[in-house]
């Protein structure tokens, strides 16, 4: 299914006095989609909400709304809302007039703002608190009253900044769950900010993993975690074991042998080497196998250096022969003896033929 | 050891409390016992203030039927709600200007605010008396009226500048998201939030407006006198008990409104 486009970004850039927070950033946001702009704190992601908010004026570039030029269009004309980092709600007025702000700005009827405030407090389960300030509420009901707000208005896309990072842990998988619910039932357009990759890769439709005001890569979640276009998308989305290798020979268009510090290894790969070229291998902990030296052959050898329980994962650092330290995650059952390796004891550590990401060695950055 | 400030028989207050207290207990009767003197007289019967001889409310009395000073009370309380008002709504949309706009010149706009707080009335009083002369304006409600708000301005645009300072700048942004032009979003978000720090600036440009006597002295006319200027005249002839009242009266005014001001501007900080 191809969805029509919502809104674009066309060669945006932006600087805030001399430093530069966009450069020529080109984005396609897709009707009825949740996208999620992932990366690190100062990569640019509330730029981006501000551009189509209006909340900032590009300094070259176009930005379009449903096919039309948002150029010279003031915030409050463009049929975009945001919730806010800080959630930003009016300590002056009540819950039911923060929801209500919005339609009555638009000057619709009393009984029509009556009724969609109250529809809009119950899709967010704070029916009974429109009497409140804001500031009696907790921060998660905080939360809900500042996506309230925003949904009442029935944008054509909701931006959202970052907007569940101050809730705990607990409270933000619940959130998580009930916004990908709402974008569901609503089938507004949202675009979710966030640094943190599980709930990037757990609500997205797509993500796009964003570095120093560009996008590294975009795409649906699987395409982000299991086919990195880079080092930095690779680490960005999941833990990682990072290994340097060399190519030693070409035995099948997709497939090569690498040596890893004098270990040969088969790789599979779709991009295209020499012999003799650098690439890294990410391996992600949990696509890792340990075995008793002893009894295997193949992989990697090693020692265990620490094992940490973590009740559904059982967590090993290894010290590879080959030098670097590797950390695997696997999957704890009690009657699988072979979890079972104290520190010290010699291991080797295989996968999946085919589960190793390959990509080309980038010098440091 | 207990107690070192109890007061023992024979050996004197002085030597019951300790140096450091008996410092604070000096400033503050230096600060507060004249006014203490000037209150307890306004209500003595003696004529001449010496000794205590009895309750009486007749100075209030006197002050209630002196045609005079209730000309001068009713000029000088119009002077002070008029000054009050339009150095509020002058100094309020000043202080938005400063805080919603950047623009070429702001921190030195922001400077002067502060000269002009602190420049001694002397100065300001002569310089409008020139003004005022150079440009024909007949002396009285009106040239009064403009120099008390020139010098409430500043304090008015600074109590509430530094309201707007402390919230959120996303509430006006918010506000513009949800569909408020930029004015809508000062009139909804921005003026309801500063109204404690508004109210404020205004009592506390009454009470300045009301105690004024440097500038009000060499900007008002023959025709239109106001309290301040009544009382000197009436303490060059002695000071008469219905002067105490009089100025009782204006502390009573002034202090509770600073105690209303500082109350607006501190009472949502928990
Ligand atoms: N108003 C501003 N003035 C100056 N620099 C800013 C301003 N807003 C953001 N920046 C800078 O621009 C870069 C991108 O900021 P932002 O979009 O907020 O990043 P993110 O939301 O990804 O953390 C950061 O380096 C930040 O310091
Ligand atoms: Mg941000």
């Amino acid at each position: 299914m191809t969805r029509s486009t919502i809104a674009s970004f066309r060669a945006v850039s932006k600087h805030y006095g001399s430093h530069c927070a966009l450069r020529d950033f080109n984005l396609e946001l897709r009707e009825g989609e949740l996208l999620t702009l992932l990366g690190p704190s100062g990569c640019g992601k509330t730029t981006v909400l501000r551009l189509l908010a209006g909340l900032e004026i590009p300094d070259s570039g176009e930005i379009f709304l449903d096919g039309r030029t948002l150029a010279g269009v003031p915030p409050e004309a463009r049929n975009v809302n945001t919730v806010f980092q800080s959630y930003a709600l009016f300590p002056h007025l009540s819950v039911a007039e923060n929801v209500a702000f919005g339609l009555r700005m638009k000057k619709l009827g009393s009984a029509e703002i009556r009724a969609r405030t109250a529809e809009a407090l119950r899709m967010v389960r704070l029916d009974g608190l429109g009497g409140h300030r804001p500031l009696q509420l907790s921060g998660g009901q905080q939360q809900r009253v500042a996506l309230a707000r925003a949904l009442v208005n029935r944008p054509r896309v909701l931006l959202l900044d970052e907007c569940l990072s101050a809730l705990d842990y607990q409270l933000r998988r619940e959130m998580q769950l009930e916004l990908k619910g709402l974008q569901r039932q609503t089938g507004i357009t949202f675009v979710f900010v966030t640094h943190d990759r599980e709930e990037a890769l757990s609500m997205s439709d797509r993500i796009a993993v964003m570095r120093t005001g560009r996008i590294e890569q975009l795409g649906p979640p699987r395409d982000i975690y299991e086919r990195p276009a880079n080092l930095f998308v690779a680490q960005f989305a999941g833990e990682s074991n990072v290994l340097e290798a060399t190519v030693t020979a070409i035995t099948a268009p997709d497939s090569l042998i690498v040596e890893l510090a004098g270990t040969p290894l088969t790789v599979r790969t779709d991009r295209r080497f020499r012999v003799g070229a650098r690439l890294v291998l990410v391996l992600r902990p949990e696509d890792l196998h340990v075995h008793d030296d002893a009894a295997a052959e193949g992989g990697l050898a090693g020692h265990v250096l620490e094992r940490t329980y973590r009740g559904v994962t059982l967590d090993t650092v290894i010290a590879l022969d080959a030098g670097p330290r590797i950390k695997t995650s696997e999957f704890f059952r009690e009657d699988t003896p072979a979890l079972d390796h104290p520190p010290g004891q010699r291991v080797r550590v295989s996968w999946t033929p085919g589960w190793e990401i390959v990509l080309p060695h980038e010098p440091e950055t | 050891m207990k107690n070192t400030a109890r007061f023992e028989p024979g050996k004197g207050i002085a030597a019951a409390i300790p140096p450091g207290r008996l410092y604070g207990v000096l400033i503050y009767a230096f600060l507060y016992l004249p006014m203490a003197v000037l209150i307890l007289g306004s209500f003595n019967a003696s004529k001449y203030g010496i000794g205590w001889q009895g309750f009486t409310l007749d100075w209030y009395e006197s002050l209630a039927n002196d045609a005079e000073i209730l000309t001068a009370a009713r000029n000088s309380l119009a002077v002070a709600a008029l000054s009050a008002s339009l150095a509020t709504v002058v100094g309020t949309l000043g202080a938005v200007g400063l805080h919603r706009y950047r623009f070429r010149g702001r921190k030195f706009l922001m400077g002067l605010l502060f000269v002009t707080l602190m420049s001694p009335d002397i100065v300001m009083a002569v310089s409008l008396l020139v003004l005022f002369i150079g440009l024909h304006l007949e002396l009285g409600l009106f040239t009064l009226w403009l120099a008390h708000t020139g010098f409430c301005l500043p304090f008015v645009t600074l109590t509430v500048h530094a309201r707007l300072q402390g919230f959120d700048n996303a509430l006006v942004e918010a506000a513009r998201d949800l569909g408020a032009g930029e004015w809508t979003a000062i009139r909804r978000v921005v003026l309801p939030l500063a109204l404690p720090a508004i109210a404020a600036g205004w009592l506390m440009s009454f009470t300045l407006s009301l105690d004024d006597a440097v500038v009000s002295f060499f900007v008002t006319g023959p025709d239109f006198e106001v309290l301040p200027l009544r009382i000197y005249s009436m303490v060059r002839l002695g000071v008469k008990p219905e002067v105490n009242a009089l100025a009782s009266l204006l502390f009573a005014v002034s202090l509770s409104f600073v105690v209303l001001a500082q109350w607006l501007l501190h009472k949502d900080r928990h």
